[in-house]
């Protein structure tokens, strides 16, 4: 049975079968290009959000750094100050009750805190790392579909290559039967 | 005799360019060799505008292949730019953590010295002393031991809690003991003025003899030589503490900067490799389009061989018909 549209002759409709997949694996590959170049878009995208959480964590632990370190040297400059105050030789601010060793002892807690700040920065750090892996992974899947849809477009390639490969040798064999069909009438 | 890229003049000569006029039948009633000659030139024409657009395109993919070379090249040259920065702030963060850490060492230290200069001068064992000091020594080394001891990194962590919370039970004492001792000295201070004048006198009527003045007298003096050692010890642990503390701080702020420098180096080299990967994409399309219009040319010059071919026979089949009339 004729498709509808197709010449009724054989060559003809040779013909017309591999115009047809010719037409269509053009579709395809312009199809895969595409897709193709909007997964490079993608991992291109994923690979600068990873680099923008990268930059997200050197922020945060910048950040931690200098008011954990800063509590620390705050707590050390008051806890000298403090201990220079009352340096003398008898002990007195050594005793458990004097003023100097609360407000040494008070120093001391006040630097005490500086580490849960640092660890609550280091967190805001580490969700920042683990977007950027995920940001990583999905960048790595982007470019492993680009790829997958690159050979899909070669093999396309291939297919239509064949086809026009089947077109000509028609077209030659078609020519031929003429030329022998006139060389008969001649 | 016509040259034209890419085509061998074999070609050319089985189109019949050369010596047409001469080669062409004299009986042609039906114009067929007037028309195989058109269809000739045509064939070269179109053979000719492949060519060109061949050459155009070649000449375009070079430029652009040559142009994103040099980005290539560029990008890699960021890349070990930002390979090496990241190196340098790796080694920098590791000497501040290191210095961080010897810092904080010496700290513990200086506090557990510091919490036993405080007993000795108190001259016992008062409690927030005593915390002060088995959470120096616990954070100390707790962890380190139990760790040699074959226990779970869990339980080694328990230790350094147990030392925190012995050192915040220390100080909370001490604060909650200022304001009670605030509170008592008011009264305190109208009872013992009166009660201290009787009590002295009585006391050094009773005390005489020579023997024993002098032996207190000693002993008073040594132990005031201890509890001046141990104040100096005291004071210098913390001192020592405090300046630890200090560099603790300061190592920890430029441990953070090199850290951060460390992680925007690692950004730029992720960009530069996005960068270096999206050239490489363009390259593989320019390159994979160069091959197909390659490609699409060898196509082309075959069907361009075979119509001449076929137009050859034609001209044959012409002759012959032209032979026979």
């Amino acid at each position: 049975m004729t498709p509808v549209g197709a010449p009724a002759g054989g060559a003809q409709l040779a013909q017309w079968i591999c115009a047809t997949i010719r037409e269509s694996t053009e579709a395809v590959d312009h199809q895969c290009a595409e897709m193709e170049r909007q997964a490079s878009k993608d991992a291109l995208a994923s690979a600068l959000d990873e680099a923008s959480h990268l930059r997200d964590q050197a922020d945060a632990m910048q950040t931690a750094a200098w008011i954990s370190g800063g509590i620390s040297v705050a707590s050390g400059a008051v806890m000298g100050a403090i201990a220079m105050q009352g340096a003398g030789p008898n002990g007195q601010q050594l005793q458990s009750d004097s003023s100097q060793t609360r407000q040494f002892e008070a120093a001391r807690q006040l630097g005490a805190t500086a580490q849960p700040v640092s660890q609550l920065g280091e967190a805001s750090g580490m969700r920042s790392a683990a977007a950027s892996r995920e940001d990583r992974a999905l960048g790595d899947a982007a470019q492993r579909e680009s790829q997958q849809w690159m050979e899909q477009r070669q093999q396309a390639k291939r297919t239509q290559d064949n086809a026009m490969t089947d077109l000509k040798d028609i077209t030659r064999l078609a020519h031929e039967a003429m030329i022998a069909s006139i060389g008969r009438r001649g | 005799m016509t040259v034209i890229a890419g085509y061998a003049p074999s070609h050319v000569t089985r189109l019949g360019l050369e010596g047409d006029s001469q080669q062409l039948p004299t009986q042609d009633p039906l114009g067929l060799a007037a028309r195989t000659c058109e269809l000739a030139d045509c064939l070269t024409e179109l053979m000719r505008l492949e060519s060109m657009q061949r050459t155009a395109q070649l000449h375009q993919s070079e430029g652009q292949v040559q142009c994103q070379r040099l980005q290539t090249q560029q990008a890699l040259q960021r890349m070990q730019q930002a390979m090496a920065k990241a190196h340098q702030a790796a080694q920098s963060k590791g000497w501040w953590s290191n210095l961080a850490g010897i810092a904080g060492t010496v700290a513990k230290v200086a506090a557990a010295v510091a919490a036993v200069a405080s007993i000795v001068v108190t001259g016992g064992l008062s409690a927030p002393a005593v915390l002060a000091l088995a959470g120096a020594l616990v954070s100390l080394g707790g962890k380190p031991l139990l760790k040699e001891l074959g226990a779970s990194d869990s339980l080694a962590d328990c230790a350094t809690y147990a030392g925190c919370a012995c050192s915040l039970a220390s100080g909370g004492l001490l604060l909650a003991g200022a304001g009670a001792s605030a509170a008592a000295t008011s009264g305190a201070a109208a009872g013992a003025a009166g009660a201290g004048s009787a009590g002295a006198s009585a006391g050094a009527a009773g005390v005489g003899t020579v023997g024993a003045a002098a032996g207190a007298s000693a002993g008073a003096g040594a132990g005031s030589a201890t509890l001046s050692a141990a104040a100096t010890v005291g004071t210098a642990a913390r001192l020592g503490e405090a300046g630890a503390t200090v560099t603790e701080g300061a190592a920890t702020i430029q441990q953070g900067r090199a850290a951060s420098r460390e992680l925007g180096a690692s950004a730029d080299y992720t960009e530069d490799k996005a960068e270096q990967r999206r050239i490489q994409d363009s390259l593989r399309r320019i390159l994979s389009t160069l091959r197909d219009a390659e490609g699409s040319f060898r196509r082309v010059q075959e069907h361009l061989e075979e119509a001449a071919d076929t137009l050859g026979d034609t001209r044959a089949n012409c002759a012959g018909f032209g032979g026979e009339r």
